[in-house]
């Protein structure tokens, strides 16, 4: 059963998750009062990318090439330690958060280095900003696995199913806060980078693979959109613990519509707020790294 | 008779520390000199090694050292001690003070009753290795340090006489040409300080030193 | 056990046989490391599975006395990389034979020797006189060894900084041993009693300040940015990766000789070892020279290692004695991961110096095209040290940090705090390592050259790029068969997780490489926004990589910046630059010992020069006994 778990985890990320890409941007669309791109237009890019031929710069290595493998093989196995419907996955551990966040971790070093390869200052600028924010990050997010685990029992990715859920309300809301801000400023959304713009100026993601073209191109769009479906089942789960009571079939379509949920969410937050200004995230980034602490703190001490 | 002859040791012991002129100094050891090593003859009775020990010590220090000090002093061409680091006047004050002070550490150690000795013998040997010490310090000369050094020599060896110490002949005569040798290359030595700059002023070996400007303060 | 006696005097002849003037001397030198590994590994190996002690004793004569000798599995696991990295190193110093930058002299090798003999002896010893004396033989080689190219003003400095340092450390650990020995005869470690608190305390105290500067403890590690860029590649690496444990061992066997801890020694070793680990990893990405990168780095794992000790001596005294025992097998395998990355990295480095003659990685980049094998290697190296799957660096921060999750639960308010304090730390190094390391990796074997000595360098020869692939090899292998030995948690499946996570990696590249192929793919340039005329330099250089983080912790740091501004009414060559120092060395101890050399001239008149002042300074003494002694 737990093999099977993996299985649907992972073709259910496969096929949906470029329709949040989707969702969010007719959201936007629908803000701004235009109709907005097809729902399913990550599809459509991404079929096209894998027809085209690539174009690489003379400046590059064999790295430029092996990245977006290594961008896709890492967001892929984090995906298969994911629990679903209230049974944890096979290859789920006493830990296994820790190596979820070290599996997402080689994905960035590898698509950093492939930005520093080309040479670019575009890339490098953009390289810079992801690995700042990153390295703030990272301690929100290990004390929000540290939530998820103690609630839970069982410091693993299956206590996100903590049976009746968390005994503190609180520490649930900040949590979840925290989990949604993370999920923003990993995916590279408003208010902490603008992925419209195409300049160094305000993107972090865009930039780093300004350079790479066809299939190159089509993973790493793929790999992007896999993670914020990482994020969003995250977001989801932390929020709505007893949704791992739902009988089998009711869970994964509870699944999709949250993870919907949280693009509809995001596609409102990036119509309604302007990115924060750069000097001032890292004082932002600290702030959720508090709401985490908070989070913690409520938990344990009752 | 005895107590002339102390009385003329300190006496000189004065004027050494008053003297400018360094033949006087010389001098004035040489009379020192002759007085310490006879002084042991008037107190014991005579035998023959006491005898040869006098005859010999009052001849090196007589004779033998004042001349290699003479040849020193005419090789560096000095004649005066000039500007001494403690003038005169104040060096005879400093002078008394020593003897005043030879004096209470004769009251304090006592040796009158074991020995016989009166107070006045047991601080005179005192008050020479002070006399002694303090031309060392307070004299910039080479060859006056030399001088003071002598005079302090002859204090131990006044001491030992006053006392009647076991005298081992060997010993006593291996201290002899301890103190000749050490003359011996101090007499070379200025020669060749001389030579290379051209005075044998201690003051001035400072410069030397790394940090002169902490040296000539 | 008798082997490792054996060896120890192997490693003391050939370091002697290599100073005579014949044909092999330097081979002679190399064989004494490789012997010793050859020779050390069965026995480590079958000690760590039968988990068993071994102990002798030798008798020798005055001064000595009865010495015991032990070998225990804390020796064990310290052995590893002192054999491991001592012959690789020992390997890579035989191969560099470039005679611009080889090494001058023989010397190296019997100081080489002596330092390996040295450590190994303070590995095995049960005595507080032969673990002196092994601690003295390898501060005096590791400090010759420092200073190789000592006709550098730089390095001459470093050494001195590095023997001033070391030297305070044995001051303090000699009085901790002597205070422990106590009124006891014996120097045996056997027969010494445990000691009441307060005198432990300060045993403690001492050992933690007198190991934690050979361990590079924030603020002691004041010598090791200066010494460890000082010294050659392999030297660093031998010194980094094997000498910095020796003081990790140090305060593992104190706390042993001491078993009734007390809770706030925890709490030191857990605050000492976040802050060295943050501060470090801080300095280390503000860093332009990749040696002083790599040195401040080694500050940073420290600290890692020290965080595992301080939590597993809290947590033993709070009664978790499974997860205490834990997080010590964490530090342990931290102490043997790092020593092999950090080896590997160094040596490359070394690589890196002597092919292109750069210190400053700003004017490096694209050595991946020109030196391929070594900056494969170095790229595993940095991947390792960041703990990213699959490499080795994730098992021991992975243990360190499930415990610290285990911790949590505990009902007493101290243990989760101290918990929390070191999840933040880990984590928040953990994301800094990886800037760092982005950093190392992508300004130096990445992009295109930015000067003329990186775009002309050519590869280094075969034999030195061997060890590092034998390293590198290990990183990955020890980091797939690594958590199989954890039979504590399903651990296991790590190896598995990491097992799948190389395949897909590798079957997606050779499915998109089938993609590209059935296209037409062409090459350029790099996208340049129709910029005609840019120079390579117009690349992002590290220091502006690292510049948002740089900005933020300045505090933290030393800045000196020089500006030299362009004047006259034609252009003409201007000049910027930071260099970011090391504030407790500046604004600490070069301030401390500039006060303490102040009052030292304020009683520079006493020494005159004046021959009459001394004499005068001798009579008044005598004259002033004389006058006590008869009042």
């Amino acid at each position: 059963m737990n093999l099977f778990i993996v299985f649907f985890n992972v073709a259910l990320a496969m096929l949906a998750a470029p329709l949040m890409w989707g969702i969010t941007y007719r959201v936007k669309a629908w803000f701004a009062g235009r109709h907005g791109p097809p729902l399913l237009q990550l599809y459509y890019d991404i079929a096209k990318l894998m027809r085209r031929g690539c174009v690489y710069s003379r400046t590059t290595t064999p790295i430029f090439k092996i990245a977006p493998a290594v961008c896709l093989g890492s967001v892929l196995v984090a995906l298969i330690l994911m629990p679903g419907a209230g049974i944890s996955s096979w290859f789920g551990f006493k830990g296994d958060l820790i190596l979820l966040i070290y599996l997402l971790g080689i994905g960035r070093f590898f698509m950093v280095l492939a930005a520093l390869d080309t040479g670019s200052p575009f890339e490098g600028m953009g390289a810079a900003r992801e690995i700042q924010f990153a390295a703030f990050i990272e301690p929100s997010f290990i004390l929000v696995m540290a939530v998820v685990g103690t609630s839970g029992g069982g410091l693993s990715l299956s206590s996100l199913f903590g049976g009746t859920g968390y005994h503190n309300i609180a520490s649930t809301i900040l949590a979840a806060g925290a989990m949604m801000m993370i999920y923003l400023v990993e995916n590279a959304r408003i208010p902490f980078d603008d992925p419209d713009t195409h300049l160094e100026l305000t993107m972090i993601h865009e930039v780093m693979i300004l350079d790479h073209s066809g299939p190159d191109l089509a993973l790493m769009h793929y790999a992007s959109s896999l993670k914020v479906w990482l994020y969003g089942m995250l977001v989801v789960m932390i929020a709505l613990p007893t949704i791992g009571l739902f009988p089998f079939w009711l869970y994964w379509c509870a699944l999709l519509v949250g993870i919907s949920l949280v693009a509809v969410i995001t596609g409102i937050i990036e119509s309604a707020m302007a990115r924060f200004a750069l000097l001032d995230i890292p004082h932002i980034l600290l702030g959720i790294f508090g709401m985490a602490l908070l989070s913690l703190a409520f938990l344990l001490y009752r | 008779m005895i107590n002339l002859i102390f009385a003329a040791v300190i006496l000189s012991c004065l004027m050494l520390s008053a003297s400018s002129r360094i033949k006087t100094c010389i001098h004035i050891v040489a009379f020192q000199g002759a007085a310490v090593s006879l002084l042991p003859l008037l107190r014991h009775h005579i035998d023959w090694e006491l005898l040869i020990l006098a005859l010999i010590a009052a001849l090196v220090k007589t004779l033998i050292l004042p001349l290699m000090l003479f040849r020193s002093m005419r090789i560096a061409g000095v004649r005066r001690e000039v500007e001494p680091l403690i003038s005169y006047p104040v060096s005879i004050a400093i002078s008394l003070c020593g003897l005043s002070f030879a004096l209470w550490l004769a009251t304090r150690l006592q040796l009158t009753e074991t020995t016989g000795v009166s107070h006045l013998m047991i601080a005179a040997p005192f008050f020479m290795m002070f006399t002694g010490l303090f031309l060392i310090i307070s004299r910039t000369k080479a060859l006056t340090g030399i001088v003071g050094y002598l005079v302090f020599e002859n204090g131990i060896y006044l001491f030992g006489g006053v006392l009647g110490l076991e005298h081992n002949f060997i010993v006593e005569l291996g201290i002899l040409l301890d103190v000749l040798v050490m003359v011996f290359v101090s007499g070379v030595a200025i020669f060749h300080i001389n030579r290379k700059f051209d005075h044998i002023d201690t003051g001035r070996l400072t410069s030397l030193s790394e940090d002169t400007a902490e040296g000539e303060r | 056990m008798g082997i490792f006696l054996f060896l120890i005097a192997l490693l003391l002849f050939c370091g002697f046989a290599s100073l005579l003037r014949i044909k092999g001397n330097n081979l002679i030198g190399i064989m004494g490391p490789i012997a010793a590994f050859a020779g050390g590994m069965p026995t480590v190996f079958t000690m760590l599975v039968s988990k068993s002690y071994i102990q002798q004793s030798i008798n020798f004569p005055f001064p000595f006395g009865l010495c015991n000798f032990e070998f225990d599995i804390v020796s064990a696991i310290f052995m590893i990389p002192l054999l491991l990295i001592g012959m690789t190193a020992a390997f890579y110093g035989g191969c560099i034979c470039k005679p611009e930058h080889a090494v001058p002299g023989r010397p190296i090798w019997f100081f080489f020797n002596l330092l390996m003999a040295g450590i190994m002896l303070i590995l095995v010893s049960a005595n507080t006189l032969m673990f002196l004396l092994g601690w003295e033989i390898m501060s005096w080689s590791s400090f010759f060894l420092i200073c190789t190219y000592h006709r550098k003003n730089e390095v001459r400095t470093a050494g001195i900084i590095y023997f001033i340092a070391t030297h305070i450390g044995v001051l303090l650990i000699i009085t901790a041993f002597l205070l422990l020995q106590g009124q006891v005869e014996d120097f045996n470690f056997s027969s010494f009693l445990i000691p009441e608190s307060g005198i432990a305390s300060v045993i403690f105290i001492l050992a933690l300040i007198g190991f934690g500067a050979k361990a590079g403890l924030v603020p002691f590690h004041v010598w090791l940015p200066e010494a460890h860029p000082a010294a050659p590649g392999y030297i660093s690496a031998v010194l980094s990766g094997v000498m910095c444990k020796v003081g990790i061992y140090g305060i593992v066997r104190i706390l042993l000789l001491m078993p009734e801890h007390q809770p706030w020694w925890g709490w030191i070793l857990l605050l000492l070892g976040a802050i060295s680990a943050v501060y470090g990893i801080i300095l280390a990405l503000a860093q332009q020279d990749f040696k002083r990168l790599l040195a401040y780095s080694t500050v940073e794992n420290l600290g890692i290692i020290s965080m595992g000790l301080g939590m597993g001596v809290l947590a033993a005294e709070y009664d978790m004695p499974d997860i205490s025992r834990l997080f010590f097998v964490g530090s342990a395998l931290h102490v043997i991961n790092h020593a092999i990355f950090k080896g590997l990295l160094f040596m490359a480095a070394g690589s890196i110096l002597n092919q292109t003659g750069e210190h400053d990685l700003n004017r490096l980049g694209g050595l991946l095209k020109r030196m391929p094998s070594t900056a494969t290697f170095m790229l595993i190296g940095c991947a390792a040290i960041c703990g990213l799957p699959p490499f080795n660096g994730f098992i021991g921060e992975f243990v360190i940090f499930t415990q610290g999750l285990e911790c949590l639960t505990h009902e007493s308010w101290y243990l989760p705090a101290a918990a929390v304090l070191m999840l933040t730390a880990l984590g928040l190094t953990g994301g800094l390592a990886m800037v760092c390391f982005s950093k190392l990796a992508g300004i130096i074997l990445l992009g295109e050259p930015r000067s003329r000595a990186a775009e002309d360098c050519i590869p280094v020869n075969p034999g030195l790029r061997f060890p590092l692939g034998i390293l590198a090899g290990l990183c990955l292998c020890l980091g797939i068969f690594l958590p199989l030995l954890l039979s504590d948690f399903m651990a296991w499946k790590i190896s598995l997780i990491f097992i799948i996570l190389i395949v897909l990696c590798t079957g997606l590249y050779f499915w998109r490489r089938k993609l590209a192929a059935s296209a037409h793919n062409r090459t350029g340039i790099t996208w340049d926004c129709g910029y005609v005329g840019g120079s390579n330099r117009i690349q992002y250089t590290g220091s502006g990589l690292v510049q948002p983080l740089t900005r933020f912790f300045k505090p933290l740091m030393l800045r000196k910046k020089s500006v030299k501004i362009p004047s006259g009414i034609f252009p003409d060559k201007g000049r910027w630059s930071i260099i970011y120092d090391d504030l407790i060395l500046d604004a600490g101890y070069r301030q401390l010992f500039d006060a303490i050399k102040n009052i030292c001239f304020k009683l520079r008149w006493i020494q005159s020069g004046h021959l009459n002042r001394y004499i005068l300074y001798i009579a008044l003494v005598l004259i002033l006994l004389l006058i006590w002694e008869l009042l």
